[in-house]
């Protein structure tokens, strides 16, 4: 196919895309979608090719051309356009089977070719579309890569610059510190700078006051000197005393009493708290006993055994030593005792009080109802009250329910009873319509059957006519035979009467008004079957028949009438056998059915004898 | 509440004698003694010079009058009123005088602190004390008057001497591990000694009676230290106010820190309640065109809602003595309150409780707070803002009490009597007395105070 397409010729091409370009515009379901091309294909083309072709084919260069595109065919490896060559010389005649079928071939291809190239265009299309499609996705994303890019910059570039600046401040913050350290170097060294400083100026200031102490005290001033009016006793009413050893140690005495005495009054303060301290340790201890001892009985004993039991025994048996004896004992035994058992005690409070706090928890979890208390009893007694009323609210419904079925059971039974009659009719035109195909199928048996019938009834009317034909030509040979009576009518007439029953009434008024019209003498007028008889042979024509027809339908049955129109029309070529049949049909509905036929035969030899003359 | 009429007086010298009984007051040379319950002057003394210390003996029958100027000091008896007592040091120079606990002996610091003389009125006998130390507070009695500590400075180092007040007898001297003392204070209980370094450094030292180191506490390094330092009366607390704005309590078990309490600008505990003096009214209010006064506005406290901010000053940086840090301490005679300033807060007094360790009360003045006093006798805190008015605070409120009378009485200062019952208000040249309600009365009288003019 690919080699097929590269080799075509430019100006085919086009032509193809010409008629691509008109299958492509027309869209249509793909089943006429063929038509339509080959409708296609065939007009332009069988405009085009006119003017296309003929500048390559003109009358001169058929045969150059030909060769041409035979030669241009055997090298797509088509059959050679030309017919065998019996010989070289003689000039190779054109095949036009081959060119026909090149052509053919060539059309199909083309058609091929065509659909290829539709389908070839319409995924181009598509791909193209694709192509934009990822071609403006490629755009976006190549936007967001630059817008990201950007921002990662932006981002590069901050955080650079908080780096820069964790650096600087990291910088400042060193700077800080050696600052910091400098300045306390510096603190430190014009501490010392001062202190030394300090001692320089003071050491010269204590030599100025030195010297300034000698000048002022060593000269005896005079000025410096209390007046006093008298003397007044001390305050405590003694004399003063002199500076001795002995006052000295009475004053390190004193200073040593009131040091002592301090101590004292703190440790007695220090004595009292720490009894009072006690006491409420004791209290502590034994309201925590007390509080857990009946409860966690087994927790108590196993804390003791797990803790050793020298504490606990010392602490089991109080009986010995009075517990106020034990408390005043400040030794550390008794004070580790008391600390220990403690601390124990309060251990297994702690451990206790979380329980209970856990346990408060879960509760809390479980229900915040708790919180609000109420009595079990008033509990149960508004779940009752509620039940009760729930029954009867139930109850009520109950009822409700039932009134609105009854009112809806007598205000809505017309609607009711018309909604059912709706239902029945349509049962019933279900039913009528069964019935109804079911009818149809029994017409249609009839009709079979009628055919059938008919068949027979027109066999029997072949075999009965031939019948007569022989009973016809053997009355004639009998006729003959006997003796020739001209138009003795009468005896004929007796025959036929004597042949036909009873119809001798009719014969006789037919009688008696002879010839008034065609189909009036042919009412069984026995003239006419004389003439009949005659004119036997003689094919009836149609005119002559409708005549007869439309005399035997005022004796026939309505419904035999309504049929032979339709009878009539197809049979037109077998009158007769119409005739026959309808005959045979009307026989049954009456008597004047065998009168009918037997009129029929007189019409028709009444009618020969119309025609013969 | 009532106030005195006006009296005059120089140098704020304003002084009740320790029983009670008297009002010693100096206007120029003249020193005024009343009887407090009358004000009536019972006696008139005049001095040779404008009179620059005043000082009662502890047994309130002695007054001393010390003359700086003329290295003078004149001692009145008001038992005797003929009798006299001059003390001149000459040459030598004046800069401080103080009674000896005993009332007995006074104690001279000549000029240069070259030494200390203590004259006997018993006696004739002088003692001598040299190498006193110039510094803050260099001299401390203990409560019960027996001891005396004295820092003293001798090559370049500290000392303290104990002396027994009694006989003036050393009974320890020992040296200090300070760069450069600047205060000691005995504890109320006489046992131990608080010492303390320059503001340059922060170091406490602690000393028994017997000269033993019992603790040294230094809180931080490097900056300027210990602004100031008070016991608790019960002596179970040493209040430590320093340059950075935090008071430190240290215990008396183990002298070590209980807690600390920083005076920041901004109070947020909802706990802390916050009075905020508000002016009253306008000045020159309409309806009031009669009032002849130039009275400053009243004011009255207000609660102010919890998040509140405080007035702070910026110190100057380059000048010495920035105004920086808890400058004034005081405990309340029951040690339940502690109260202090911190001087970069001028505004704001702080009363910590002391039960719970936590700020109870925060103060904020219109003027900046020159002085606060405990009541002697009850939790009861009077302050002065340098303005016309007197503040008090207790645990049940506070209220702002315009002094009465013409012109402006800027308080300057203020002193209790020991009953707690008066109150004596000082400004430049004037000193009046309040008279406070007794104590079945006070409760009712300080809701009532807010009423009162």
């Amino acid at each position: 196919m690919g080699d097929w397409m590269t080799v075509t010729d430019p100006g085919l091409s086009s032509e193809s895309k010409n008629i691509s370009q008109y299958t492509s515009e027309t869209k249509m379901s793909p089943s006429s979608l063929y038509l339509q091309k080959v409708l296609c294909s065939s007009i332009p083309l069988s405009k085009n090719v006119h003017s296309f072709f003929s500048a390559f084919c003109t009358e001169e260069n058929i045969e150059q051309s030909i060769s041409y595109l035979d030669q241009e065919l055997t090298t797509f490896g088509f059959p050679s356009l030309y017919e065998e060559s019996k010989g070289k010389e003689t000039k190779r005649e054109l095949n036009i089977v081959a060119v026909l079928n090149c052509m053919n071939e060539l059309l199909i291809r083309q058609r091929k070719n065509l659909l290829a190239q539709e389908n070839v265009e319409t995924q181009n299309l598509k791909l193209g579309s694709d192509m934009d499609h990822l071609q403006s996705c490629y755009a976006k994303l190549k936007e967001q890569l630059e817008t990201s890019r950007r921002e990662m910059i932006g981002l590069q570039e901050r955080d650079r610059q908080l780096q820069c600046k964790n650096r600087n401040l990291h910088q400042l913050l060193k700077n800080e510190k050696d600052e910091v350290q400098k300045l306390q170097n510096i603190i430190a060294s014009r501490a010392t700078q001062y202190n030394h400083d300090m001692k320089r100026k003071e050491r010269e200031y204590n030599k100025l006051k030195e010297r300034l102490h000698q000048l002022v005290m060593n000269k005896k001033d005079k000025r410096i000197a209390m007046e006093v009016l008298n003397y007044v006793g001390r305050a405590d009413g003694k004399r003063g005393s002199w500076r001795t050893d002995k006052s000295e140690a009475r004053n390190e005495d004193e200073m040593y009493k009131i040091l002592l005495n301090d101590y004292e009054y703190r440790q007695k303060q220090i004595l009292m708290e720490n009894a009072e301290l006690k006491k409420v340790l004791q209290q502590m201890k034994k309201e925590m006993i007390s509080l857990l001892s009946p409860q966690k009985q087994k927790p108590i004993e196993k804390a003791d055994d797990s803790t050793g039991t020298g504490i606990s025994d010392v602490e089991e048996d109080p009986g010995e030593l009075s517990r106020e004896s034990i408390w005043d004992l400040s030794c550390e035994t008794v004070r580790e005792q008391l600390t220990n058992s403690i601390r124990k005690q309060w251990r297994i409070l702690k451990s206790h009080v979380e329980k209970l706090d856990n346990q408060v928890s879960k509760v809390h979890l479980e229900g915040f109802n708790d919180e609000d208390v109420i009595s079990r009893q008033d509990h149960e007694e508004e779940t009752e009250k509620l039940e009760l009323e729930i029954q009867q609210c139930k109850e009520m419904i109950k009822t409700q329910q039932q009134l609105l079925q009854q009112q809806l059971a007598t205000t809505c039974d017309d609607d009711t009873t018309s909604l059912l009659q709706d239902c029945y009719l349509l049962e019933e035109k279900e039913r009528l319509k069964e019935e109804w195909s079911l009818f149809k199928e029994q017409k249609k048996n009839f009709e079979k059957e009628r055919r059938s019938f008919t068949e027979a009834a027109i066999r029997l009317g072949l075999e009965r006519k031939a019948f007569e034909e022989e009973r016809a030509s053997w009355l004639k040979q009998q006729f003959l035979n006997m003796t020739t009576f001209d138009h003795q009518n009468s005896e004929n007439v007796r025959l036929f009467s004597a042949f036909s029953g009873s119809s001798d009434r009719d014969n006789l008024t037919v009688h008696s008004r002879p010839r008034q019209k065609p189909y009036r003498v042919s009412n069984g007028s026995p003239i006419c079957t004389s003439k009949l008889t005659k004119s036997l042979p003689a094919s009836p024509s149609t005119s002559d028949f409708c005549q007869t027809r439309s005399c035997v339908s005022e004796h026939s049955s309505i419904s035999v009438l309504n049929m032979t129109p339709e009878e009539t029309r197809p049979n037109q070529v077998g009158g007769e056998c119409a005739n026959q049949k309808w005959s045979v049909a009307s026989r049954p509905a009456s008597q004047d059915g065998c009168c009918s036929e037997c009129s029929w035969t007189s019409t028709n030899s009444h009618v020969e004898k119309d025609g013969l003359p | 509440m009532n106030f005195s009429e006006v009296f005059k007086l120089t140098s704020q010298l304003c002084k009740f004698s320790p029983d009670g009984k008297y009002l010693a007051s100096c206007a120029q040379y003249r020193l005024v003694v009343r009887e407090v319950r009358s004000l009536q002057v019972l006696q008139l003394f005049t001095c040779l010079d404008q009179v620059q210390h005043l000082e009662w003996s502890a047994d309130s029958l002695f007054i001393l009058c010390a003359m700086y100027k003329r290295g003078l000091v004149q001692v009145w008896s008001l038992e005797q009123p003929e009798w006299h007592c001059r003390i001149d040091e000459g040459s030598a120079g004046l800069v401080a005088s103080c009674w000896s606990p005993d009332g007995r002996h006074i104690l001279n610091t000549t000029e240069f602190h070259l030494r200390i003389t203590v004259w006997s009125l018993c006696t004739k006998s002088v003692s001598y004390i040299k190498y006193p130390k110039a510094c803050q507070q260099g001299i401390s009695f203990s409560r019960d008057g027996r001891y005396l500590a004295l820092a003293e400075r001798r090559d370049c180092k500290d000392y303290v001497s104990i002396f027994v007040c009694s006989d003036w007898q050393l009974l320890r001297h020992f040296d200090t591990d300070t760069q450069d003392l600047a205060g000691i204070e005995w504890a109320p209980n006489g046992c131990v000694l608080a010492v303390w370094d320059t503001c340059l450094e922060y170091k406490v030292l602690l000393y028994s009676l017997d000269g033993r180191q019992l603790a040294a506490y230094c809180a931080y390094e490097w900056s300027l230290g210990v602004k100031s330092v008070a016991w608790s009366p019960s002596s179970q607390f040493l209040a430590v106010g320093s340059y950075d704005g935090k008071v430190r309590i240290l215990n008396h078990v183990t002298w070590k820190m209980l807690t600390e309490f920083a005076h920041p600008a901004a109070i947020s505990d909802p706990r802390v309640v916050v009075y905020k003096e508000a002016e009253k009214s306008p000045r020159g209010a309409l309806g009031r065109p009669a009032c002849p006064s130039f009275r400053a506005a009243e004011s009255k406290y207000e609660i102010a809602a919890v998040p509140v901010s405080l007035q702070t000053l910026k110190p100057a940086a380059d000048r010495a003595n920035p105004k920086i840090g808890v400058g004034l301490l005081a405990f309340s005679p029951d040690s339940y309150f502690l109260a202090t300033r911190n001087d970069n807060v001028p505004n704001a007094v702080w009363v910590w409780d002391m039960q719970k360790l936590r700020l109870f009360v925060v103060l904020e003045q219109l003027g900046p707070v020159r002085s606060f006093q405990w009541d002697p006798q009850r939790p009861r805190l009077a302050i002065c803002s340098g303005g016309s008015k007197v503040y008090l605070w207790s645990p049940a409120g506070c209220v702002s009490v315009q002094v009465p009378g013409e012109g402006d009485f800027q308080v300057l200062s203020l002193c209790w009597h020991v009953t707690g019952a008066s109150l004596a208000l000082l400004s430049k040249d004037h000193f009046c007395l309040c008279f406070l309600e007794t104590e079945d009365e006070a409760d009712g009288a300080i809701g009532q105070l807010g009423a009162h003019t």
